[in-house]
């Protein structure tokens, strides 16, 4: 080992001009963790402008179901009013969800196919999100391993996965939560 | 009559010189963290608050309880944990109220070094 420093300190130039580089690499080594930092920021607010996009594309077919239409008439605000009085109101168009994962209340059970369920859930924001539930997902509650018919309308669930392109988030792994933070808040 | 002065005059003199300006430096940079210790602190209080409502308002607490629940779930799906993590982390708030608790705290080891050099010094006069 003592060998090998001196070889790194030989080539560098020797011990003194080994101190004029210590503070280049500090300012090099932050340079590298802001800059790896930002990607990372830069990925997750993708991540959530895609998931947002779709979510906002496919509403009506998560959330009415795709043979309905929006009716004419008169609807909440300005120059969305067109699309006319909507069951759980104007979809927010200024803002980014997370794409990963949400913790919620269960509003609506639902199945698309035989081996998919679908969920809707409202988050702490009054925001619908729609969760789709498939074979690999794991469900629990305290120390049991739950099935989808099990979940009720009305439990809160914290969801982890992953999003897909219609705006909805493949579970895989759901936790019915106790009321714990609520009772915080309270 | 005259009176020459002491040998050693000039050296007291430059000596006492050394030792003011050394007190004014000591005397100005504990003023300075004095300052920014009350200013992190009164700024404290206010993101203290502020990150709790943040963490309240937002998933972050939920999904990071997740850890303690269901580790092995979340190490098997570890990517979209770490992802929904950091999307729902309040990092402004987290960023900002870490800035100016790492203020206080480096405001404060400075003021103890400053006391502590502040009464060798006075001993040193004595």
């Amino acid at each position: 080992m003592e060998l090998k420093l001196s070889n790194v300190k030989e080539t560098l130039g020797g011990e003194a001009k080994l101190k004029y580089l210590k503070k280049p690499i500090f300012i090099l080594a932050i340079l590298a963790v802001l800059a790896a930092v930002f990607a990372g920021g830069v990925f997750v607010g993708l991540e959530k402008a895609r998931f947002s996009y779709g979510w906002r594309e496919n509403y009506y077919r998560n959330f009415i179901g795709e043979r309905r239409r929006p009716m004419m008439g008169p609807g909440r605000g300005d120059d969305r009013s067109s699309f006319g009085m909507m069951p759980f109101g104007r979809p927010p168009f200024d803002d980014y969800f997370n794409a990963h994962g949400v913790a919620g209340e269960i509003i609506s059970t639902g199945s698309s196919t035989a081996s998919t369920t679908t969920l809707v859930i409202k988050d702490k924001e009054n925001t619908e999100k729609n969760i789709l539930i498939n074979g690999q997902t794991v469900i629990k509650s305290r120390r049991q391993d739950l099935k989808s018919a099990d979940l009720k309308i009305g439990e809160k669930i914290v969801v982890i996965g992953a999003p897909n392109d219609r705006g909805q988030i493949v579970a895989k792994l759901i936790r019915v939560a106790e009321n714990f933070f609520d009772d915080l808040i309270k | 009559m005259d009176n020459p002065p002491s040998p050693d005059l000039y050296d007291r003199v430059i000596a006492k010189i050394n030792r003011e300006h050394k007190l004014l430096l000591i005397k100005r940079r504990l003023f300075l963290y004095s300052f920014s210790l009350v200013a992190s602190s009164g700024a404290l209080i206010p993101l203290g608050k502020n990150l709790y409502q943040d963490l309240l308002r937002s998933d972050f607490l939920e999904i990071s309880s997740l850890l303690f629940t269901d580790f092995k779930s979340v190490v098997a799906n570890l990517p979209d944990f770490t992802l929904s993590a950091l999307e729902s982390a309040p990092l402004l708030s987290i960023t900002l109220a870490g800035l100016f608790l790492v203020g206080f705290v480096y405001s404060s080891a400075k003021l103890i070094g400053f006391f502590i050099s502040l009464n060798k010094f006075n001993k040193n006069l004595i």
